[in-house]
């Protein structure tokens, strides 16, 4: 018996080890949709609270938030990606909603924020379940996804950090 | 390579640029008094202990250089060679060479250039210099090797004392013969650590082992790279040398072999360094620099502590994060006492109604009940005062704790004013003009943020003094003026800011050709030009664009110069003055605040949200009626004391929305002073004066322009700091 258990977790061992795995990912939601972020740029997830809208930015740029001192910037990830975001104001953002977070996201030197409403689960992104190739950049409409991730009969867009970084510091 | 611990090389790092500021200081001094033995000795210092840190990490080719100055540098400390000025010229090139080196290191990569080698071999020719010295034939007699294990060396190397050498001279007596043998290990060998065990094996075959140093216990315990032998053997060198020449393992050998006469003048040295050990330590810096200098070294090490900036900032950001809590903790107290007032007087109350109550029943219980409930509602008003009491004692030590981190930061603008007298020098040289720089007040603290920010207008003023200051020396003769130019840089405490002055007694500024230059270039029409005082004319040097420099040299005169300097040192919120005296001088003045991290500022509303104003940018506040604002040429203005003031709104500037007026019709004006000129912004409401905690934005990504930081304010709200210049300079041009 305990050989047989034994076998079988060495068996589970040497399939894991056959998909070789790519990188773990968070997935969140966006209204009904989700989607993943690489957990490799995200420094934190906090639960949202007040954000401040500095005047005469963007309307992407949801604000500015107090994160134990330092005050860094929110984007409306929904507003970039182009779906309506409701919570955009030009004063302050007081969310009572509890299952809205930040997720904190730091490119080399720079942290900022992005508001989503809610997460979804972790998911372990690997050779089986994961594609990405030129057909995301026309499938999805703009370059802001690396790849998809396959899982429970979702397509869920990965999030390309980079790209993200890049957008935001063009806005206004 | 061995893999050295990143700290460890940053350390070296860290001290050996420290090291080599000092250094170029003395060299400087030098220059001026060639026979500065205390700058020589400092410089030896720096030298040494920048080699031994060289050595330690493994930096070669920065052990190389060092190791030759260092020679060259206790020649001159022995008075052996007097430094020329010339020297002193190559002395300083070597100083770039290594600052170009550590920099190199500090990227990662390592330094390799013929100019070193050139940099070498002029310091040879220094050292070539050297007169033979006295005990010449002394130094005939032991051959080549001599030149590395030197008497003096032996003594410090082999740790040798007045037994040691009573034995060796008995042994000597009986024939024997007696080695020093000292042998440089490779580094890279595979098995360095068993090197010195395997030289001691070979010897003790051979020759009996008088002494090891480092001692064998301590070989056991790490790689030393050089290690010496005391032996005494019937072989001659020959013999020793090829017995113990395993390749791979030894990079070289040094044999010296110990006659009579060494042993006498060992004596007579061990003599002389326990003598001086007990004499003066300055006497001590004087003859043997390396034995005190480390010493010295080691105590100044204990006595500071490196902490990286960055942990200090942390530091504060929570140090801030408290203070917003304490003012929540204070709020809470505030609502406790009103709270137990109006327990008190309602419980007041109900006591006597109950006592109305015709109660049934067991009456005795009834008092208990209100005896216990009124003994615990006082111990609950006793907590309470004693809860004020803690805040109010929590309340001192965080101002208390808040000084002291921001001390901290506080560096001497030493830091900032140790690169000038070089650059100077070179920047006269350059010109061919003779300039004396004066620095005064070094030791005036300046808050480390700025160390940075300041560097760059100084030097761009440094410059004007002598591109434009200084005359030539022959015209400066001419004048009737002493043929050095003096420059005068100066750093002050004045109150709340930091006054940096410079003056220079050169030609000062020509206000004429000013005035023209700039009617030329159309900043000002003839008619106002009339109209403009001289100082106010003088404050034309601050326009874009406007020099008076007839030749562009390398050096200023683009027409970039002062208008920048006036830019950088408002941006961290300071304010540049200028005065001139035809002919004789010119004198720029610079104001800075104490510190970057805090400001005093006018915290206020608009769109209901917070603002603070510095309050170094605010003239006044006063309270107007919506009535009073007139549009005079489509510009809103209103009168102040008989003169009438444009006004700009933040709400319209911030939100576009019309100007926020009170329900009894009042709106508040905060006068700000712009140049000359007084302007008027409204806002909704005028909070207080307070301390503000200054919070940089990420400008690459917050992008407002009149906000580039912001704080937190007590309730944990954040309130955007507003650089007054900038939005009233937006706001007119646009409209």
């Amino acid at each position: 018996m305990e050989q047989k258990i034994l076998n079988k977790r060495i068996e589970e061992k040497k399939q894991v080890k056959k998909t070789q795995i790519l990188f773990q990912a968070i997935s969140f939601k966006l209204d009904e949709n989700i989607f993943a972020m690489d957990v490799m740029n995200i420094v934190e997830i906090i639960f949202a609270h007040k954000i401040y809208k500095v005047p005469n930015t963007d309307s992407r740029l949801l604000g500015v938030l107090n994160l134990r001192g330092n005050i860094l910037p929110v984007y409306s990830l929904k507003a970039i990606l182009g779906l309506a975001d409701s919570i955009a104001s030009d004063g302050r953002i007081e969310i009572e909603e509890s299952d809205k977070y930040i997720i904190m996201i730091r490119k080399e030197k720079d942290t900022f924020g992005i508001l989503i409403d809610g997460i979804y689960k972790n998911i372990t992104a690997d050779e089986d379940n994961y594609r990405t190739g030129a057909f995301i950049e026309k499938w999805s409409k703009n370059s802001l996804f690396k790849g998809v991730i396959l899982e429970d009969s979702l397509e869920i867009l990965v999030v390309n950090v980079d790209s993200l970084f890049k957008y935001i510091i063009m806005l206004k | 390579m061995p893999d050295f611990s990143e700290e460890l090389i940053k350390d070296f790092l860290d001290e050996a640029f420290e090291l080599l500021d000092i250094m170029e200081q003395n060299l400087l001094i030098l220059e001026k008094n060639q026979g500065d033995s205390k700058s020589i000795n400092e410089i030896f210092r720096c030298v040494h202990t920048i080699k031994g840190g060289a050595g330690t990490v493994g930096f070669k080719e920065i052990q190389d250089l060092t190791h030759i100055m260092e020679d060259v540098l206790d020649l001159v400390r022995k008075k052996l060679i007097l430094l020329k000025f010339e020297d002193i010229s190559i002395l300083l090139s070597c100083r770039d060479e290594l600052e170009k080196m550590l920099t190199l290191r500090q990227n990662g990569a390592s330094y390799l250039d013929d100019s070193t080698n050139a940099l070498k071999e002029k310091i040879y020719s220094i050292k070539a210099r050297r007169p033979a010295p006295k005990n010449e034939a002394q130094k005939l007699k032991t051959p080549e090797p001599a030149e590395r294990i030197s008497a003096k060396q032996t003594i410090d190397e082999a740790g040798l004392s007045h037994y040691d050498l009573s034995l060796i001279s008995d042994l000597l007596n009986k024939g024997e013969n007696i080695f020093i043998l000292k042998y440089y290990f490779n580094k890279n060998y595979e098995m360095k650590e068993v090197s010195s065990f395997q030289i001691y094996a070979l010897l003790n075959d051979v020759s009996e082992i008088i002494k090891i140093n480092p001692a064998l216990d301590e070989l056991e315990k790490a790689f030393y790279p050089q290690v010496l032998f005391i032996i005494s053997t019937d072989r001659d060198e020959n013999a020793l040398r090829d017995k113990t020449n395993l390749t791979d393992m030894i990079e070289s050998i040094a044999i010296l072999k110990m006659t009579p006469d060494t042993v006498k003048n060992l004596d007579q040295m061990i003599e002389q360094k326990n003598w001086k050990q007990k004499t003066v330590k300055e006497d001590v810096i004087k003859e043997s620099g390396t034995e005190a200098s480390e010493s010295e070294v080691q105590k100044r090490n204990l006595s500071t502590l490196r902490v990286e900036s960055w942990k200090i900032d942390e530091l504060l950001n929570y140090l801030g994060e408290i203070v917003i809590i304490k003012a929540a903790l204070n709020q809470l107290g505030i609502d406790f006492e009103s709270a137990g007032n109006d327990i008190k007087s309602t419980l007041r109350e109900f006591l006597n109604g109950v006592l109305k109550l015709n109660l049934t029943g067991d009456s005795d219980i009834v008092k208990e009940k209100n005896a216990v409930l009124l003994n615990t509602l006082n111990k609950l008003f006793t907590s309470f005062d004693a809860y004020a009491e803690s805040l109010q004692k929590i309340n001192r030590i965080l101002i208390a704790l808040q000084e002291n981190v921001m001390n901290m930061r506080m560096v001497p603008i030493q830091m900032v004013f140790s690169r000038f007298p070089r650059l100077i020098r070179d920047m006269a040289e350059r010109k061919n003009k003779k300039v004396n720089l004066v620095i005064e007040g070094v030791e005036t603290e300046i808050d480390k943020g700025m160390v940075d920010d300041i560097f760059d207008p100084l030097i761009h003023i440094l410059r004007n003094s002598i591109d434009h200051g200084i005359e030539m020396p022959e015209e400066r003769l001419k004048m009737g003026k002493p043929e050095t130019g003096k420059m005068v840089l100066k750093a002050t405490h004045e109150g709340d800011s930091i006054v940096i002055e410079l003056t220079d007694d050169g030609k000062g500024i020509d206000i004429d050709a000013l005035k023209k230059k700039a009617l030329e270039s159309g900043f000002i029409t003839s008619d106002t030009a009339s109209k403009l005082s001289q100082k106010e004319l003088l404050g034309l040097i601050f326009i874009p664009g406007l020099s008076t420099a007839k030749l562009v040299t390398d050096m200023s005169g683009r027409g970039v110069g002062m208008d920048v300097v006036k830019r950088k040192i408002e941006e961290i919120g300071g304010s540049v003055g200028v005065s001139t005296k035809r002919g004789k001088e010119t004198k720029i003045i610079i104001h800075l605040p104490l510190t970057l991290a805090i400001i005093q500022g006018l915290l206020v509303l608009v769109h209901s949200m917070h603002y603070v104003i510095p309050v170094a940018s605010v003239e006044e506040t006063v309270i107007i009626k919506a009535g009073d604002l007139r549009e005079i040429n489509g510009k809103l203005t209103f009168e102040l004391r008989g003169k009438f003031i444009p006004v700009m709104s933040l709400e319209k500037y911030f939100y576009h929305n019309d100007i926020p007026v009170a329900p009894d019709g009042k709106i508040f004006c905060i006068v700000s002073k712009y140049g000359e000129n007084l302007v008027g912004i409204l806002v909704s409401d005028v909070l207080g004066e307070q301390d503000i905690v200054i919070k940089s934005l990420n400008t690459k990504l917050i992008k407002s322009p009149g906000i580039s930081a912001a704080t937190i304010i007590g309730n944990g709200d954040i309130g955007y700091i507003i650089e007054t210049g900038q939005i009233i300079a937006q706001n007119f041009k646009s409209a």
